[in-house]
C-alpha cells in the first residue's frame, strides 16, 4: 500500500466532482481526501484525490477515471521522493493568558497569524501532512477550537525521477 | 424552432426513424412534434421498462443506436432496468426522459427524480440539457457517444420548459469536440509484435472471443484469423454468432455453465488471446487458475478492461477487427497441430446430451432443438434468462453475429419478449423467436398487447417447468433441495420445505400462459405432448404476426455442465443428461 495523489483535469462542466465521486462509490474504492478548483483555463478544472492502495489497484482507477467522457488527463503521483505534497491548516486555538506560548510556536512552525481576538488565535500554516499532524499536536494542550485542513495537493516533482503514469487524451 | 422541433430534427438527422416511448406529462411536446413528422415511427409499449429493453434489441439486432423516450418520475424510473442491462453488455441506446420545468428543479416537483443522479452509474455518460441553445448539441454528442469506441447507453434529461422553448438561428452541428473522450482503434504495433512472438513460441494457443467482436462486426475478420492461424476459438456467452458453431475450430462457450471442450482448452492453453471480451466471472470467476499455465494477450477497445480482473501479458488496447486485420499480416504458421486434434477429440469426448423424453414429458433442450429445424429461414434468436438461455447458448446454431441476443451482463429476466419486438422491427427480414420461461415471460408480458396492436411478428416460445429453473437447479445442487419460493405453483396450502413436485401438487397453472396471450390478442397454443413439438412449431413460424406457444416442459431439468461458482473452470458437474 502506498500514498498516492491524482491530479484529474476534466472539462468544467455541471457535475463533474459527482460523476467522480460516483464512479469511486460503484467500485468501492474509498479515499482520504478530494478536493477540486477550476484550472489554469476556466473550461477546466483540476481535481486532486488523495488515495492508497497497491500500485495495480491505483492504476486501475486511473483507468477508470479516465474512461469519463469529461475527464481529460489522469495524473498518478505517488508519495515518496517523487512528487511535491502540500497541506494546507486553518486552525484556531484557545489563547487565553498562554497566547504568547501559542504564538512562540506559530514562530517556530514559520506559521502566519491570521486573526487574533480576545480569547483565540488563528493562524494557518502551509507544508507536509506530517509537519501539519506536528503542529497540531503541539498546539492541542491549549484547545483547538476549529481546524480546517485542506487534504493532499500535490504536483510532480519533475526534476526528480518520473512519476508512475499519465493517462490522458490529447488538449487542444 | 422550439426544443422538442430540435429534438425531432436531430434525431432524424442522426438516421433515427424508429423511437421506443410512453409518453407522459412533460413529453407531450415531444410526442407532438415526432407525431407531426413521417417517417419516423413511435412504437407505444405498455410499460417503460419494455421500451427500453425494445430500443435495446433493436441496437443489438442491428448495430443502430436504440433510442426511446419516456415521461419524468416514474417513466425515467422504469427505463433503469434497460440501462443497466444495456451498459453491462456496451449496446448502444439513447435514452430521452422528460424532466420537470428547470425553475422547479431540485423542488421535490410532481414526477421529479434526479434521473442523472440516478443513471450515472448505470450508463456511458449522462446529460441534463438546462438550456434550448444546448440541445443539439447535447444529442449530437449523445450519438456520438453510444455508438462509438465502446458503446454504451446514454442519458438524456429535456426539461419540459427547455423543449417548450424556441430558438431562431438552429443549426444542427456537424462535429463534436470531446477533448476527454477519443478512442483509440489501432493497437499499438509493439504490443502486436509482442502478441506474434508470443504466437512463434505457443504451442496451444486459444482464441477467446467476447461481445466486442459482434460490436466492432469483426465476425468475419475473426473467421478469416482463425482459419488463417488456425488457432482454436472459444466464444463467450455474448460472442455467440461470431463463427459458425458447427466450425471444426469451434470449442463452444466456456464457464459456469460452458462447454467442457472449451473449459479444458481454457485450462490447458499456453498462449490466451482475448478479443473484445471482459474476462467475466462468469468465466473467469476462479482467477487463479484461469488459463493459469498461459501467456495471457488482451485486445480491447477499453483500456480499463484490461488487467481488471486477470493480469494481463500483452495488452492491446483497440478495436478488435482493426486489430485482427494489423495481426493477421505478422502471425506465424501454425504449428500446433497436436492441441487442435487434442481439443477436437473433447468435443468428441464431452458431447451435450440430454435424457430423451420419458413418460410422455417434454425435454426442455429438445424444444430448442427443434424450433431451428422448423423457422425454414435463418432464426434471429432472443431469449431470456435462466436455465433456457443457457440450454438456448448452447443447442441454437450459429446464424451469423447479431443473431443470438441475450442479456448477458446483467441478466436480465423478462428481457425476451421486448428485446424481440425490438428485433423484429429493426430486422423484419428475419424469422424473430423469442424463448423464455415461465419466469420471465410474466414480468413484461404487458407487451403482449404491444406486438398484437403493431403487427410484431414476434414468435416467442415459452418453455414452462412451472419454476424459477435456474435458481431451483442451486437450491437442488447447493442448498439441499430446499425449493424457497422457486415453484410457481406455491400456495399457502403447499407443504413447509417442500422438495419437489410430487403427486398431491396442483396441475393448474396460473395464470393461464395462453388465455393472457389471446386476451392481449396473440394467438396462443399449449403443447403437453412431445409428438405435437415439430407441428406446433412448424404452424406457428408459419403463421403471419404473433404466436405465443407455450410448452409444458420436463419441471426438474438441469442445465449441465455446470461449474459451481468460484470454482475452476476444469471442477465441472456432468450431471445426469450430459
Amino acid at each position: 500500500m502506498t500514498q498516492h495523489t491524482l491530479i484529474i483535469t476534466a472539462l468544467n462542466r455541471p457535475g463533474i466532482m459527482a460523476r467522480i465521486v460516483s464512479l469511486l462509490s460503484s467500485r468501492d474504492i474509498s479515499f482520504d481526501h478530494i478536493q477540486g478548483t477550476t484550472a489554469e483555463r476556466p473550461d477546466l478544472c483540476r481535481i486532486h484525490l488523495s488515495i492508497r492502495g497497491k500500485r495495480d489497484r491505483i492504476e486501475q482507477i486511473c483507468k477508470q477515471l479516465d474512461k469519463l467522457i469529461d475527464t481529460i488527463k489522469v495524473v498518478d503521483i505517488e508519495h515518496g521522493d517523487n512528487a511535491l505534497v502540500r497541506e494546507y491548516l486553518l486552525v484556531t486555538v484557545t489563547a487565553d493568558k498562554r497566547g504568547p506560548e501559542v504564538l512562540r510556536l506559530v514562530e517556530l512552525f514559520g506559521a502566519n497569524l491570521v486573526e487574533v481576538s480576545a480569547r483565540s488565535i488563528t493562524v494557518d500554516l502551509v507544508g507536509s501532512s506530517s509537519r501539519v499532524d506536528h503542529f497540531l499536536e503541539m498546539l492541542r494542550p491549549f484547545g483547538l477550537r476549529d481546524t480546517a485542513r485542506s487534504g493532499h495537493i500535490a504536483v510532480a516533482n519533475h526534476h526528480k525521477k518520473e512519476f508512475n503514469h499519465v493517462r490522458s487524451n490529447v488538449l487542444r | 424552432m422550439t426544443g422538442a422541433q430540435i429534438l425531432v430534427d436531430a434525431l432524424k438527422r442522426e438516421g433515427v426513424d424508429l423511437i421506443f416511448g410512453y409518453p407522459g406529462g412533460s413529453v407531450i411536446s415531444a410526442f407532438d412534434a415526432l407525431d407531426r413528422e413521417a417517417g419516423m415511427r413511435v412504437i407505444l409499449t405498455r410499460h417503460e421498462q419494455g421500451a427500453a429493453h425494445a430500443a435495446d434489441g433493436y441496437a443489438r439486432a442491428t448495430g443502430r443506436v436504440g433510442v426511446c423516450l419516456v415521461t419524468s418520475g416514474p417513466g425515467a424510473t422504469n427505463t433503469i432496468t434497460g440501462i443497466a442491462a444495456a451498459k453491462l453488455d456496451s449496446i448502444p441506446l439513447v435514452v430521452i426522459s422528460g424532466q420537470v420545468s428547470t425553475r422547479a428543479l431540485g423542488s421535490d416537483a410532481f414526477q421529479e427524480t434526479d434521473v442523472s443522479g440516478l443513471t450515472r452509474p448505470i450508463c456511458k455518460h449522462s446529460y441534463l440539457a438546462r438550456r434550448v441553445e444546448d440541445l443539439a448539441q447535447i444529442i449530437k454528442e449523445a450519438f456520438f457517444i453510444a455508438r462509438s469506441g465502446r458503446p454504451g447507453p446514454v442519458a438524456v434529461d429535456l426539461p419540459v420548459d427547455v423543449a417548450a422553448a424556441s430558438m431562431a438561428d438552429y443549426r444542427y452541428p456537424e462535429t463534436v469536440d470531446l477533448p476527454g473522450y477519443r478512442p483509440k482503434l489501432k493497437g499499438n504495433p509493439r504490443q502486436l509484435d509482442r502478441l506474434a512472438d508470443a504466437l512463434r513460441q505457443a504451442r496451444r494457443p486459444l482464441l477467446y472471443a467476447g461481445g466486442g467482436v459482434i460490436n466492432s462486426e469483426a465476425g468475419d475478420a475473426l473467421l478469416a484469423f482463425m482459419e488463417q492461424t488456425r488457432i482454436p476459438l472459444v466464444e463467450t456467452l455474448m460472442g455467440l454468432g461470431g463463427v459458425p458453431s458447427d466450425h471444426p475450430l469451434f470449442l463452444g462457450m466456456p464457464g459456469m455453465h460452458g462447454r467442457v471442450a472449451a473449459n479444458q482448452a481454457l485450462s490447458g492453453c499456453d498462449l490466451l488471446i482475448g478479443l473484445g471480451t471482459r474476462f467475466d466471472d462468469r468465466v473467469a470467476g476462479h482467477t487463479e487458475s484461469f488459463a493459469a499455465k498461459a501467456i495471457k494477450a488482451h485486445v480491447d477497445i477499453d483500456p480499463a478492461e484490461i488487467g481488471k480482473t486477470v493480469s494481463v501479458d500483452i495488452p492491446i488496447v483497440g478495436d478488435v477487427k482493426t486489430v485482427l486485420a494489423d495481426l493477421s499480416a505478422r502471425v506465424p504458421e501454425p504449428r500446433w497441430e497436436d492441441w487442435i486434434q487434442t481439443t477436437a477429440r473433447w468435443k468428441v469426448e464431452h458431447p451435450l446430451s440430454y435424457s430423451p423424453s420419458r413418460n410422455g414429458d417434454i425435454p426442455p433442450q429438445y424444444v430448442i432443438e427443434r424450433i431451428q429445424k422448423n423457422t425454414r429461414r435463418p432464426a434471429l434468436i432472443v431469449t431470456d434468462v435462466g436455465q433456457h438461455q443457457m440450454w438456448s447458448a448452447h443447442y441454437c446454431r450459429s446464424e451469423g453475429p447479431r443473431s443470438f441476443i441475450t442479456s448477458g451482463g446483467l441478466g436480465v429476466m423478462g428481457f425476451g419478449l421486448p428485446a424481440a419486438m425490438g428485433a423484429a422491427l429493426g430486422r423484419p427480414d428475419r424469422m424473430v423467436v423469442n424463448i423464455s420461461g415461465d419466469g420471465g415471460i410474466q414480468m413484461n408480458m404487458q407487451e403482449l398487447t404491444t406486438c398484437a396492436l403493431n403487427r410484431i411478428p414476434v414468435k416467442i416460445v415459452v418453455l414452462n417447468n412451472h419454476f424459477l429453473g435456474m435458481v431451483r437447479q442451486w437450491q437442488d445442487l447447493f442448498w439441499e433441495r430446499r425449493y424457497a419460493n422457486t415453484c410457481l405453483k406455491q400456495t399457502p396450502d403447499c407443504p413447509v420445505g417442500c422438495a419437489g413436485p410430487g403427486p398431491e401438487c396442483s396441475n393448474i397453472y396460473r395464470p393461464d400462459l395462453v388465455s393472457i396471450a389471446e386476451a392481449c390478442g396473440v394467438p396462443g397454443v399449449r403443447v403437453e405432448d412431445p409428438a405435437q413439438v415439430d407441428s406446433v412449431l412448424e404452424q406457428g413460424f408459419r403463421s403471419e404476426g404473433p404466436i405465443l406457444m407455450e410448452f409444458r416442459v420436463r419441471p426438474t431439468e438441469n442445465v449441465f455442465p455446470m461449474v459451481p461458482a468460484g470454482k475452476p473452470l476444469t471442477q465441472s458437474l456432468k450431471g445426469e443428461s450430459s
